[in-house]
């Protein structure tokens, strides 16, 4: 329901208008999506050797040319990235959805790499609980899901496709699910969680990303917990690792 | 990083963590608090304006009935000393907390194809009285600039009075000005400092130029840090068409305001609209004709 409707089948139910109140317009609220950080790859990063990029909650970067004001990487939710409580209308019974307001958005810029002459990259993202000062933060069941694309625009809507659903019609057209070449990722899907395995404490997603040209080589990362408990949803810490390398990394 | 990096070429760090090689921009992208459309219909005389204040919550349009809250903003977010903008900074003056502030996106790009060519836009930012008296004390503050700016990274500063230097980040936002409109204002120095506003003409260029960007935040100018504090406010947006095409038009008084619609205001120096010329804390301050 818009809020145009929430209004007049307020003034139709018969409930007086607040004085001063009344609303012209369409209101979206929370319009535009920022990315808890950028990471830019350059070729020489892409190099057998080269460290992978690593962040984790709490940890503080400057941001280029804002005089060493710091900005810090945040925490996720125990339960952003699958949570009953957001399923969306029209939604796939058969899966979960993410919270779009408390899982975090990651910008992976591939951008430069084709224009400095490589074809495709392997790209490994891996996300692991993180041990930080608040012993109550720091059981997190690590998830991840990857899209390829960039998407700054539109309104974040609360609930993401983590499992890459296609219904309902997901909000972030500039994203696509297809991100890795077919039959050279492992899984194929580029979604993680960290639910079913033993020390529930890692996820991650690895396939071979082929580079089109500048616009189009951006991946976009959420990542989020899945506790399964929403009785005892609370902030975690996490770390981000991600590795971009030209040469397929030993499994 | 840089410096981390050239730290670590000069011999100085030795971390047990990898060199980071690859460059971190932390904060990309600028969520706006909300954004508004208008339509032709909205911009008639007679139409309301918009409203929203901190704690509303409102519906995504497509997103299922999830609503979304207003959030509160700073007692100090329109102007900080601590902001530290970065060297050439303008003396004397004071950057507001881009991170603090509130940020809205007033849409009218779909104006121009209805068939109109001017508007005349008034935006106010109140104190607004909520739930918790701690946080209903806003000295309110606003600035307007044309365009809109999702792209790039979120500084901490950002010139709330249009400040030259340093470099602006949001490339794509250009001060909204007039000979009447000084595009941005406090409420500090205002009589009970409740309302700040700004108002003026808006020519309408064609969709992706029909965009104001507005940030909303307090202007306490707290002797101490440990005074700031969230605080609730409330944002008026009126647009309305400002001519019908009939005969007639605006008739502009000496001042260079419009007749009827405002009034000079020699303590801001620059045109206010009637009906804030009106409110208690601004009466017998305007010159009307």
């Amino acid at each position: 329901m818009t809020f145009r409707k929430l209004l007049t089948s307020m003034t139709a139910a018969g409930f007086a208008a607040t004085a001063g109140n009344a609303l012209a317009g369409d209101i979206y609220p929370s319009y535009g999506i920022q990315y808890a950080a950028k990471l830019i790859f350059d070729k020489k990063d892409t190099k057998t050797g080269a460290a992978a990029a690593s962040l984790h909650s709490g940890q503080a970067f400057d941001t280029p040319n804002d005089d060493g004001n710091a900005t810090m990487i945040p925490q996720t939710k125990s339960m952003a990235w699958c949570d009953p409580a957001v399923t969306p209308a029209g939604y796939e019974h058969n899966g979960c959805y993410g919270w779009g307001m408390n899982a975090n958005w990651y910008l992976i810029d591939l951008s430069k790499l084709k224009g400095q002459g490589l074809n495709a990259v392997w790209v490994t993202v891996s996300v692991e609980r993180y041990a930080g000062s608040d012993p109550t933060n720091n059981d997190m069941i690590p998830a991840l899901t990857v899209y390829r694309g960039n998407q700054t625009l539109g309104p974040q809507m609360h609930w993401f496709p983590s499992e890459l659903q296609g219904m309902p019609e997901f909000w972030g057209w500039l994203l696509q699910r297809e991100v890795f070449v077919p039959g050279k990722a492992d899984p194929m899907f580029s979604y993680d969680s960290a639910y079913a395995t033993p020390a529930q404490n890692f996820a991650s997603v690895m396939g071979k990303f082929k580079l089109k040209g500048g616009t189009q080589d951006y991946l976009t990362v959420a990542v989020g917990g899945d506790a399964k408990d929403p009785n005892t949803k609370h902030n975690v810490n996490y770390q981000l690792t991600v590795d971009v390398k030209q040469k397929q990394p030993a499994q | 990083m840089k410096r981390i990096i050239t730290a670590l070429a000069l011999g100085l760090v030795c971390a047990a963590t990898p060199a980071e090689a690859v460059e971190i921009v932390p904060g990309d992208g600028i969520t706006y608090a909300a954004k508004f459309v208008f339509q032709k219909k909205d911009t008639k005389a007679g139409a309301s304006a918009l409203s929203v204040y901190s704690g509303q919550t409102i519906d995504t349009p497509g997103d299922g009935g999830s609503p979304a809250s207003i959030p509160t903003t700073k007692s100090m977010a329109w102007c900080d000393p601590a902001t530290n903008p970065p060297a050439g900074a303008v003396p004397g003056t004071c950057y507001g907390w881009a991170m603090h502030s509130k940020w809205f996106l007033i849409d009218l790009s779909g104006l121009k194809a209805q068939g109109l060519s001017k508007l005349n836009v008034t935006i106010n930012a109140k104190r607004y009285i909520g739930s918790d008296p701690a946080k209903s004390d806003l000295i309110p503050a606003l600035t307007v600039w044309r365009g809109n700016q999702t792209q790039g990274p979120l500084m901490h500063w950002y010139p709330s009075q249009f400040q030259a230097t340093p470099p602006f980040w949001g490339w794509l936002l250009t001060p909204w000005t007039s000979k009447t409109n000084p595009g941005y204002m406090s409420a500090y120095g205002v009589g009970p400092q409740t309302v700040a506003s700004v108002s003026g003409p808006l020519t309408l260029k064609g969709r992706k130029e029909d965009w104001l960007t507005v940030a909303v935040g307090g202007d306490a100018k707290h002797g101490d840090a440990s005074q700031k504090h969230d605080v609730y406010f409330q944002l008026e947006v009126d647009v309305k068409q400002a001519s019908s095409g009939g005969g007639g038009g605006q008739v502009i008084d000496p001042n260079g305001c419009v007749v009827g619609k405002t009034c000079w205001h020699p303590p801001m120096s620059h045109c206010m609209n009637v009906d804030l010329c009106n409110l208690p804390q601004y009466l017998g301050q305007c010159q009307c004709y």
